[in-house]
């Protein structure tokens, strides 16, 4: 069920009303039988595939912070009357024997996330037909992360299997994430929550705006863009070049408009979210890019593999054997360096095993651990001075840098990434510059959709600016009621008008869903 | 211990750092290469290691939680 939907409406309409009239104790059951039904309409298939990592995960936490017959032999250590030796055996045997555990768990979590990845490689088997269950590439990293800090010994493990279960199925997450943690989740799915008009208020506002971001601009430039990913070979390299940076345009508007839908909702249950975008067109660089885009996946992919990867003794061996030869500084940015490029490769993979991903991580990959090496060699350079141009010119070198790698993840073959750059070097079409404006019209759009989305994308990329100040919403209830409702009233038509000329009057897909 | 702690986050930030600068991680002041090099002074400096379990927001919170995991690991390893 879309959030984009007029079932989604009706749905969640019921539960808000039941949320908040019935008994607070009842909130809990409420949003359980909320998760199970939404996610039941996703098919036999994906239900039983999330039960199963929910009861595995589950259990496996309980047997790692099950206090086990060591607990004896800790009480002897306190007692001072076990020797130093016994002490350092009995440590390492239980961490030994949680360790193997703990990665039996992770061998049995991934194996089927692994294998249903890697099915569409084998066109033609039996195998081929098999897709990745709903959400499974986001509520899997949830669980994995979950299951990690259990082990860790940061978190205890979660008794009651409603709240653990409340906290993998929610609904709002499902689709595209967040990547929540349970440390931020745990506490407030146990917490009754009271209403309060204000917190609905802004909720439903950031709804309505996520929407518009997917109608209007999302669904827009998805026409320009498809017909250009179509047609490369038959375009001018302008184009061909506008449709790529459109296209990180139209992933950002899609992507942060569930976004803010998913955070509006959970919002609207008093429920918060973590931020998954901080205003990304604004960064000077690709790593801070990164740092601004999809932020709990990077989080994640940060704590959960590279900060491993470079604390480990393997890593730590390197630095010492390559510090007489690459000098400390280079030797101490090897093992971080190295975990770069396998985070960027493993969040390739983790989008999908395809040749273009695994370019796509490559790509990123390289950029940032040269960026790191740079800083390594040269130590952080710093310009004394900046200003406005300087800034400028290094945003939109980002945004340039970002877009080549969007041709990557959007591109359905290495043929048209080889197309589209032999293109916009052999015929840039730089003197027909309104071919782009023509190519729009031939892609199917009427000259009032591209005034409209024009407006639209300017309107989402100066929110963005003017967010860094203030919150736009603090902005806007700040207005008069006249204006206020004014702009209310203006939005519901945009969304109107949206559903009629830019995707229709059906709802489109997400496209992070794919992944 | 505060000291060197101090003058090991402003070498590596090359900027004067102060126990209220903000919430080192979460504000932005460090990031997680920062934290990566951060970890290997400490661990150089104090003779430790410094495992990923230690590696959360709140041990980077500012230099007086810094110290507070370091004293807690130089402790287990006694």
């Amino acid at each position: 069920m879309l959030l984009n939907t007029i079932a989604f409406f009706l749905f969640f309409c019921i539960l808000l009303s039941a949320y908040y009239i019935l008994p607070k104790f009842l909130q809990k059951y409420i949003l359980a039988v909320a998760n199970i039904y939404y996610f039941a309409l996703a098919g036999v298939r994906s239900f039983i595939y999330i039960s199963a990592v929910t009861l595995v995960t589950f259990l496996f936490a309980l047997l790692f912070d099950r206090p086990n017959k060591q607990q004896s032999v800790l009480k002897k250590m306190q007692d001072n009357v076990i020797t130093t030796k016994e002490k350092m055996s009995n440590r390492k045997m239980s961490a030994k024997k949680k360790r193997n555990f703990f990665l039996l768990l992770l061998v049995v979590l991934l194996s089927p996330f692994v294998f249903l990845k890697f099915c569409p490689m084998f066109p033609g088997s039996r195998f081929s037909v098999l897709t990745i269950p709903l959400g499974m590439s986001f509520y899997i990293l949830k669980a994995i992360g979950y299951c990690v800090e259990v082990y860790r010994g940061n978190e205890k493990a979660e008794n009651s299997f409603l709240s653990y279960a409340t906290f993998i199925f929610y609904f709002p997450t499902i689709l595209q994430g967040p990547i929540c943690r349970y440390s931020d989740m745990g506490k407030q799915f146990a917490t009754p929550h009271s209403f309060d008009y204000d917190t609905v208020k802004l909720g439903a506002q950031r709804f309505v705006w996520g929407l518009l971001k997917k109608l209007l601009i999302a669904n827009g430039l998805a026409h320009y863009v498809d017909y250009v990913f179509q047609n490369v070979s038959a375009l001018f390299g302008v184009e061909v070049a506008l449709g790529v940076m459109l296209y990180l345009v139209q992933l950002y508007a899609d992507f942060s408009g569930y976004m803010d839908m998913a955070i509006g909702v959970s919002q609207m249950l008093d429920i918060d979210l973590p931020e998954n975008f901080n205003r990304p067109f604004t960064s000077k660089s690709v790593p801070e890019f990164w740092q601004r885009w999809h932020m709990t996946l990077g989080f994640w992919f940060r704590d959960y593999v590279l900060y491993p990867f470079v604390m480990s003794p393997p890593s730590r061996t390197l630095r010492k054997k390559t510090a007489g030869l690459l000098g400390k500084k280079l030797s101490n940015a090897l093992p971080a360096l190295c975990g770069t490029l396998l985070v960027w490769l493993l969040t390739g993979l983790w989008h999908g095993v395809s040749v273009t991903y695994l370019l796509w991580g490559a790509y990123f990959g390289v950029l940032v651990a040269g960026s790191m090496f740079i800083d390594a060699i040269a130590g952080k350079i710093k310009f004394r001075q900046t200003n406005f141009f300087i800034d400028a010119f290094r945003v939109v070198r980002t945004f340039v840098l970002v877009s080549v790698g969007a041709f990557f993840l959007r591109a359905p073959s290495l043929d048209t990434i080889e197309s589209g750059f032999a293109i916009m070097i052999r015929n840039p079409g730089f003197s027909t510059l309104a071919t782009p404006l023509q190519t729009f019209f031939d892609a199917g759009m009427k000259k009032g959709q591209l005034i409209i989305l024009a407006a639209g994308v300017l309107i989402m990329l100066l929110s963005g600016i003017i967010s860094h100040k203030k919150s736009a919403r603090t902005i806007l209830n700040n207005l008069p009621i006249l204006v206020r409702w004014s702009i209310y009233v203006s939005i519901v038509y945009c969304i109107i008008l949206c559903a009629s000329y830019m995707g229709g009057s059906e709802p489109t897909y997400f496209m992070y869903m794919h992944f | 211990m505060r000291k060197i702690v101090q003058k090991i986050l402003e070498e590596v930030k090359q900027e004067p750092i102060e126990n209220d600068s903000g919430h080192l991680l979460n504000d932005g002041i460090i990031d997680s290469f920062d934290v990566i090099n951060i970890v290997q002074a400490l661990e150089d400096e104090f003779d430790i290691i410094i495992s990923a379990k230690f590696v959360i927001p709140e041990n980077f919170k500012d230099i007086d939680s810094i110290c507070e995991f370091v004293a807690q690991i130089r402790a287990e390893a006694e």
